[in-house]
């Protein structure tokens, strides 16, 4: 036995408890970073040697700074996220939808509603010019709104295309990030865990499971691979970039077509679903509309005898090109009879009884728009409170996970102390030793003198 | 559960955020008074909103044309009631000249009179209201005139005119000339008036006794077509009595979906106050003292 190793195992102490201070400086300068995972230093006794009077402990070892991360907590918490995202951009862009279909403020009902009435007092004054061009008026009122609405879907879809290109590329970029990353860690593995490199990985990671609710898998050598519908987004170094189009398709270079979740999945949904639905509806209606006004329009007779043209055009059942047709006060069919007596308003009172009677769609129009309405209002409402309610389980579950990982400082500053402590009294061992071999080196040997 | 600092500052964020957006919701109530503002706030409420709109957009447009309906009968009122007390005085002219031993010299005057009275009643049959005629049924004519053959004739033609007063209630507000004066039962009213003149002037007594008849037959015709007019103006008034009470009951209802209670608004805004104040008097003591405040 060596009369040192006392020395020695004094100073593995002091070593032990400035890793041990260091670590939790760093836990303490780091409470606030996002993403941050606290880290610890992990000790071990080192081996003992054996002496004639059995085994002597050498003191404490440094076996690895770990990272105190749960990968179940992070992987629920990763799941609900990537829901969350899905949920809250999906009812953030049906609720743009709402806001430019305009009712319950301004909307078709107004100006339907001004349609019917315009109709009515025409028909009480069948001879009256000005009643003709305020009829001829409010109809354009109800095509423009109507086209401004279907434009207005179409600037929005258009937009979320965008937004879909636009954040795959990004995506795509998070992805190259994460295979270097993958590459950097498995470089720095045998030296121990590069701490920084993982916390990095693991943010951005988060970042691309909100955008692509892509599921996480890590293989044994510490480095990670990103699945997407089962096939390979990252493995290791390799990375598979997504394609995405304006129209909501997304491929994946080796199969093609697939469906994200996450917020590029919500975007995907709407452009495949919401929008493209709520734009039916609309083409629909605005189709019915134009269908029962002009089939009873054409019921009437001018003034000249002529029966009555087409009040509204629409090409292709498209809303967007919904247009008046009339433009004349003459060209309106307001007359019940061929003769077309001047003070006859039949067919304008029939055009205005169109309100509670159903037209030749073979439905009432205000009702299908109340339909509409409900109909909107009822999938933005429905994916609003979806989002609200998956916000919170997501809210959950990356407290749940912060818990974990986080700093808290009192316990930083009770393992400060005990640091502080342990280098105290190792330091302390040291001189001791220290001053027992002062007395065998230079007091040994000196009696009598 | 391991409560980390970063934790403590993400949950009084979120708190803070919520009460935040729930304050401004009771505000925004309580300011605007609505309850719905956008579909999604109440999508069947929304449907049923728009329905009530529409519905009182129609009791208002009633009224509009309960209005209209009644100038028009109206109008077509005073004209009968003055049509109808000049055939009185006609009647009573023809009675006095039946039995008038003068008549040679008597009837004279009685004949010019009743050619006046018989353009009295043409100008009133070919009454205008607000430039349209009263009882030419859809045609912007004179209802009564003389053909080349100097025979008088109906012009008009059959139109009804309706109003709409109700849902699905629409009434007829106007009366042709050629049902008020006979000219569809073969014996109309200005033919027998120049019937009369002339017998009056010759002095054909036992003709005078026949257009007597005809005369009471035209009578009643016109008081009959006077209460049609008089029952369509009860109908228009009963109706339109029905749509205000209507429009009253849909501004209730319309306003129990929209609008919200004042009074629960204003106490809900109160509540999501004390709750803001709360929240932020909490959030001044959520970082507890530190360890290091009692570290030497």
């Amino acid at each position: 036995m060596s009369s040192f190793l006392g020395i020695h195992t004094a100073y593995s102490g002091i070593r032990a408890a400035q890793a041990g201070l260091e670590t939790t400086s760093n836990n303490i300068a780091n409470v606030s970073t996002r993403g941050y995972t606290r880290q610890r230093v992990e000790l071990v006794t080192s081996h003992a040697t054996l002496t004639a009077a059995g085994y002597i402990g050498e003191g404490v070892d440094i076996e690895a700074i770990n990272r105190l991360r749960d990968g179940f907590l992070d992987e629920r918490a990763r799941t609900e996220l990537g829901r969350s995202g899905r949920l809250s951009r999906l009812a953030d862009m049906l609720g743009r939808t709402e806001g430019v279909f305009g009712e319950l403020q301004f909307g078709v009902s107004n100006d339907l509603d001004d349609v019917f009435a315009a109709l009515e007092d025409l028909a009480n004054n069948p001879d009256s010019a000005g009643a003709r061009q305020v009829v001829i008026s409010r109809l354009d009122g109800l095509a423009t709104r109507i086209r401004s609405i279907a434009t207005g879907y179409e600037a929005i879809a258009a937009n979320a295309g965008n937004d879909l290109i636009g954040e795959t590329r990004e995506v795509n970029q998070l992805l190259h990030r994460v295979a270097e990353l993958n590459t950097a860690i498995l470089g720095a593995r045998p030296g121990g865990q590069p701490n920084d490199l993982l916390d990095e990985r693991d943010r951005v990671i988060d970042d691309i499971v909100e955008r692509t609710g892509a599921r996480v898998l890590h293989n044994e050598d510490g480095s990670v691979r990103l699945t997407l519908d089962g096939e390979q987004l990252v493995d290791r170094a390799l990375v598979n970039e997504l394609t995405a189009s304006a129209d909501g398709t997304i491929t994946h270079p080796a199969v093609g077509a697939v469906t994200l979740g996450g917020t590029l999945g919500g975007i995907q949904e709407f452009l495949a679903s919401g929008i493209a639905s709520l734009q039916a509806e609309l083409d629909t209606f605005a189709t019915d509309l134009a269908t029962s006004f002009n089939d009873q329009h054409a019921a009437g007779f001018t003034d000249s005898g002529a029966a009555g043209g087409p009040l509204f055009t629409i090409a292709l059942g498209t809303a967007r090109t919904f247009q008046v047709a009339v433009s004349s006060p003459d060209e309106l069919a307001v007359h019940g009879d061929a003769a077309a007596a001047r003070f006859d308003g039949d067919n304008a009172q029939a055009l205005a009884d169109l309100r509670n009677v159903a037209g030749s769609s073979g439905s009432v129009i205000t009702e299908d728009l109340q339909a509409l309405v409900s109909s909107l209002g009822a999938s933005v409402g429905g994916a609003q409170t979806a989002a609200n309610h998956q916000a919170q389980v997501a809210g959950a579950a990356e407290a749940a996970r912060m818990s974990e990982h986080g700093v808290n400082l009192d316990e930083e500053f009770v393992s400060l102390i005990a640091f502080q402590r342990q280098l105290e009294a190792a330091s302390r061992v040291m001189t001791s030793i220290d001053q027992a071999l002062d007395v065998l080196i230079n007091r040994t040997g000196v009696v009598g003198r | 559960m391991r409560i980390t600092n970063q934790l403590i500052v993400d949950n009084a964020l979120r708190r803070l955020r919520d009460v935040h957006t729930a304050n401004n919701d009771a505000r925004d109530a309580a300011i605007t008074g609505r309850r719905v503002n956008l579909p999604s706030d109440d999508p069947t409420g929304a449907g049923r909103i728009l329905a009530l709109r529409a519905a009182e957009r129609a009791r208002v447009q009633e009224q509009r044309n309960a209005d209209d309906a009644e100038a028009l009968l109206n109008a077509a009122d005073t004209n009968l009631r003055t049509i109808t007390s000049r055939l009185q005085r006609v009647r009573d002219l023809v009675v006095q000249g039946a039995n008038t031993t003068t008549i040679s010299d008597g009837g004279g005057a009685i004949a010019d009179e009743i050619a006046s009275i018989r353009e009295e009643l043409v100008a009133l049959a070919n009454a205008r209201h607000a430039g349209r005629p009263l009882f030419s049924g859809f045609a912007d004519v004179d209802a009564v005139a003389r053909d080349g053959g100097g025979t008088f004739v109906y012009q008009g033609d059959a139109g009804e005119v309706r109003r709409r007063i109700g849902d699905i209630e629409t009434v007829t507000v106007n009366v042709r000339a050629n049902d008020v004066f006979g000219f569809t039962a073969g014996d109309d009213l200005f033919t027998r008036l120049d019937t009369i003149e002339s017998q009056l002037r010759s002095g054909d007594v036992n003709g005078l006794q026949a257009s007597l008849n005809s005369l009471d037959g035209q009578i009643s015709r016109v008081t009959e077509h006077l209460g049609v007019v008089g029952a369509a103006t009860n109908r228009v008034e009963s109706a339109r009595n029905r749509s205000v009470e209507g429009q009253m009951h849909i501004g209730a209802e319309l306003s129990e979906l929209e609008h919200v209670d004042m009074a629960e608004a204003i106490m809900e805004l109160r509540m999501q106050e004390v709750a803001l104040q709360a929240t932020q008097q909490a959030l001044g003591r959520a970082f507890p003292p530190s360890l290091a405040s009692f570290l030497q």
